[in-house]
């Protein structure tokens, strides 16, 4: 426990440095994402009386989803290229080695920074959907703690992609990952329109891809519209994708940092 | 422009300030065909600052520069289509390949593709690099990358090569490999221009050099000559406790030609070393050891200036 | 030779920069191709998806009203990660410049090289994203390619393509440190995707933020190409190509100075 919270540690001083700057952005995205979609598309989307899941106005609908994806984004950003410049560049986790803390505390250590991170930015953005009055439910608290799990979940896989790649090679996959996962799940996850209005196999699909269940619990959880235990399925599916993937990533980080 | 009899690089009163800074305070100096020409001194003795405005990579301030009987400020293209330049500070590019980068150097020179890819062979045999002309840039050791930069730096057959610090930062037995080529170079008849702050290398690779610091030429010569000019030929070193030394009261007076008070070791400048300290140990001065060798350029730029080269 | 003669690029010279680039991307190609399926993901997800839940934008469906836009987003984005954080890289991290400069190379050559190579990119985008706009217009409908004018929205995105490129290549040599890539994203980049009239109609937006959005080059662009894939072209074109032109030339010249006093010096 004390290893990790040295990693963080570490981390956290070399944060310290610029965090203005992301405090500012951890803002300044939501409001602008909230304004020009929400409001912007939502205006030009209410007038049809579509229907929405419970009927809410489409500034409702998008802002949980919004912070999912926020999170994913994030966890998927901080775990790529910030990682591989340790790895590769700047041989941080060389050093790390070096003293008592072992490959376990480094991969602990990274993820519990992610979900600091992940903490800001979700509470950055529940603060300004309030002032949106989009939550329903006191629910909303719980998000939080939700919308960070979905984006550490992503962090974890992720931690052991880079942990394989050289600096070059490393961006360049970096790159197509963003492009070819993460830029479609954010646009098909059901964060910008219901996922019942794909094609049935495309939607069969998206039930299988993570995002899916955070952006479905985060949005229950705001707008409180949670009527079966179907939250548990997708808590379950993000707490074993955490799983599988932190033994991934301690399993690639053994090889690279041993070898 | 062709010169056919004269230097090759001509500098007077050669001049580069960054604001009110004097990097290069108005030096002399003359590089004729074939030789190796070293510009030795500390870090920050102005010697990357000559080298990058022989190089057309910094503009002169004032003064006189002449490259391959051109003007930098007005033929700057035409001056490096025939200079090879190995920086400080390697920047490949390391989004290509060890052998993309030799074929896109060349490129850059307008070598035809055909006589660009056979240069491409030939260099990375030379650099001891064929094996490894697929690989990426990033994995390849310090030593590996300087040979690839020097071979990068072949790549358009130049009629000067400028080499600066070619083998700071690297381990003696890269060191030795690039001295190694350094010297093939030499017997082909090149022209070698380098910079560096070690005594060793200046005295191995240089026909002829310059002493700089803070931003002036100090001395002129070849290595033989700077020490014969400014040095006994024999050095005694010796190494005494610091109560000793405080007490010593010119007990060593009249042994040397001069005496040099360094803060680990006091150094004797002589002709016969071991005749030298014979003498030290029958005036009964206690020891803590002693040390014979013959006088280096150290010794010259220690006796120019004050201060050692490496500090 | 005068110095005008030495400021001007040499076109021999800079396609050496341009055939540098080509033999990276060789290697990485895979980043190149994946760059053709951010604007169709975005025209698939929002234009299609969401768009499913918008009846019309005064009067065309909002894939037609998409598109357009979309296709000027994806010139900006394309300038932002080649102009932007690759020319950064190379000149402050990688040194790959100064490597280039050790030969008859000269900055202009250079900064005229890395531009070529930013439009040559953005057409391959712009060419390929149209013939899927029209494929899918004709094939899943609704069309979004509503008249012949559509033909000039190549030559025009081409020009966008390159006034963003421009851009881009000139704010980088104003960026000292990494951290300063955020200010540009967060306050530049994003605020013109989100808000240059890409997703909704800029007079939506109250009059003060409208003034703003219509001097920043986004909403030029979305101007300019808009009209010619729904047919609806006027005077007005020719004021908003003209500012992108003046704009991007102005970038270029200003870019080339300041790399000049970043790389000799």
């Amino acid at each position: 426990m004390t290893g990790l919270l040295r990693v963080v540690q570490r981390n956290l001083i070399v944060y310290r440095r610029v965090w203005r700057g992301s405090l500012f952005s951890s803002f300044l995205q939501p409001t602008m994402y909230l304004l020009a979609m929400g409001l912007g598309i939502g205006a030009l989307v209410d007038r049809t009386a579509a229907a929405l899941p419970g009927d809410v106005a489409f500034l409702d609908f998008l802002a949980p989803g919004l912070l999912a994806a926020a999170c994913m984004q994030t966890a998927t950003f901080e775990s790529s290229w910030p990682v591989l410049g340790k790895i590769r560049w700047d041989r941080t986790y060389d050093a790390i080695l070096a003293t008592p803390l072992g490959v376990g505390d480094i991969v602990r250590g990274e993820l519990a920074w992610v979900a600091l991170r992940l903490t800001t930015v979700a509470g950055a953005f529940t603060i300004v959907m309030a002032l949106f009055d989009v939550p329903r439910s006191w629910t909303t608290l719980l998000a939080i703690p939700a919308a960070v799990l979905t984006g550490v979940a992503f962090s974890a896989p992720v931690l052991a992609f880079a942990a394989r790649r050289s600096v070059v090679s490393g961006s360049n996959s970096f790159n197509t990952m963003f492009r070819f996962v993460i830029t479609p799940l954010f646009l098909f996850s059901g964060v910008f329109f219901p996922i019942e209005r794909l094609p049935a196999l495309l939607q069969a699909a998206a039930w299988g891809t993570p995002l899916f269940h955070g952006v479905a619990l985060v949005r229950g959880l705001v707008l409180g519209s949670f009527e079966s235990w179907i939250w548990l399925v997708h808590l379950g599916y993000l707490l074993v994708m955490l799983a599988v993937g932190y033994v991934a990533a301690l399993w690639m980080f053994r090889r690279r940092l041993h070898a | 422009m062709e010169p056919t009899d004269g230097p090759l690089i001509r500098a007077r009163n050669l001049t580069k300030r960054f604001d009110a800074v004097a990097a290069v305070d108005g030096v002399d100096f003359d590089v004729w065909p074939g030789e190796a020409f070293g510009f030795l001194g500390p870090n920050g003795a102005g010697k990357t600052s000559t080298m990058r405005m022989i190089a057309c990579a910094s503009p002169v301030t004032a003064g006189e520069l002449t490259v391959i009987g051109m003007d930098p400020r007005t033929e700057a293209s035409a001056i490096k289509a025939r200079l090879g330049v190995v920086p400080q500070q390697d920047n490949l590019d390391v989004e290509i390949t060890v052998e993309e980068n030799l074929l896109m150097y060349a490129r850059y020179f307008d070598i035809p593709r055909n006589v660009a890819a056979r240069r491409t062979k030939e260099l990375l045999e030379f650099v001891q690099l064929g094996e490894r002309r697929r690989s990426e840039v990033e994995p390849l050791s310090g030593g590996m990358k300087r040979r690839l930069t020097i071979a990068r730096a072949l790549i358009n057959e130049p009629d000067v090569i400028l080499l600066d610090e070619p083998t700071t930062g690297l381990d003696p037995q890269a060191r030795h490999a690039i001295w190694d080529r350094l010297y093939r170079l030499k017997r082909r008849g090149a022209t070698l221009l380098l910079t560096t702050h070690y005594m060793d290398e200046a005295e191995q690779l240089c026909d002829r050099l310059v002493i700089m610091d803070k931003g002036r030429i100090v001395a002129e010569g070849s290595p033989r000559d700077l020490i014969a000019r400014y040095s006994t030929r024999e050095v005694l070193e010796l190494r005494l406790h610091d109560d000793v030394r405080a007490g010593l009261h010119g007990q060593l007076d009249g042994l040397a030609e001069r005496v040099q008070e360094l803060p680990d070791r006091v150094q004797l400048y002589v002709a016969d070393g071991e005749r030298t300290l014979e003498q030290v140990r029958a005036r009964g001065v206690p020891l803590v050891s002693a040390l014979v060798r013959r006088a280096t350029l150290e010794d010259v730029f220690l006796r120019l200036t004050g201060h050692t080269l490496v500090d | 030779m005068t110095s005008l003669a030495l400021m001007l690029p040499s076109l021999r010279r800079s396609h050496h920069m341009v055939e540098r680039n080509l033999v990276v991307y060789r290697h990485v190609w895979m980043v190149i191709f994946s760059g053709f399926f951010e604007p169709l993901f975005y025209l698939l997800g929002i234009g299609l998806g969401l768009g499913g839940l918008v009846p019309d934008v005064g009067g065309l469906s909002y894939g037609a009203f998409i598109a357009p836009g979309l296709l000027a987003a994806s010139c900006m984005n394309g300038a932002i990660t080649d102009g932007m954080f690759n020319i950064y890289f190379k000149l402050h991290h990688q040194k790959t410049y100064d490597g280039i400069l050790a030969t008859p190379m000269r900055v202009a050559d250079i900064t005229f090289g890395e531009m070529q190579w930013a439009v040559v990119r953005g057409s391959l985008y712009a060419a390929a994203f149209l013939v899927i706009v029209w494929l899918l217009g004709e094939v899943v409908g609704p069309p979004m390619l509503l008249s012949p004018w559509a033909v000039l929205s190549f030559p025009a995105a081409v020009l966008v393509a390159a006034t963003f490129s421009a851009m881009a290549v000139c704010v980088t040599t104003f960026l000292r440190k990494v951290q300063d890539f955020d200010i540009v994203i967060g306050l530049g980049v994003m605020p013109m995707f989100l808000f240059g009239g890409t997703f909704f109609p800029v007079d939506q937006l109250p009059d003060a933020v409208r003034w703003v959005v219509q001097v920043v080059p986004m909403y030029h662009a979305v101007e300019t190409l808009r009209p010619l894939t729904t047919g609806t072209v006027d005077g007005s074109i020719a004021g908003h190509v003209a500012y992108l032109v003046l704009t991007g030339t102005a970038a270029f010249v200003v870019a080339m100075r300041r790399l000049e006093r970043t790389l000799v010096k």
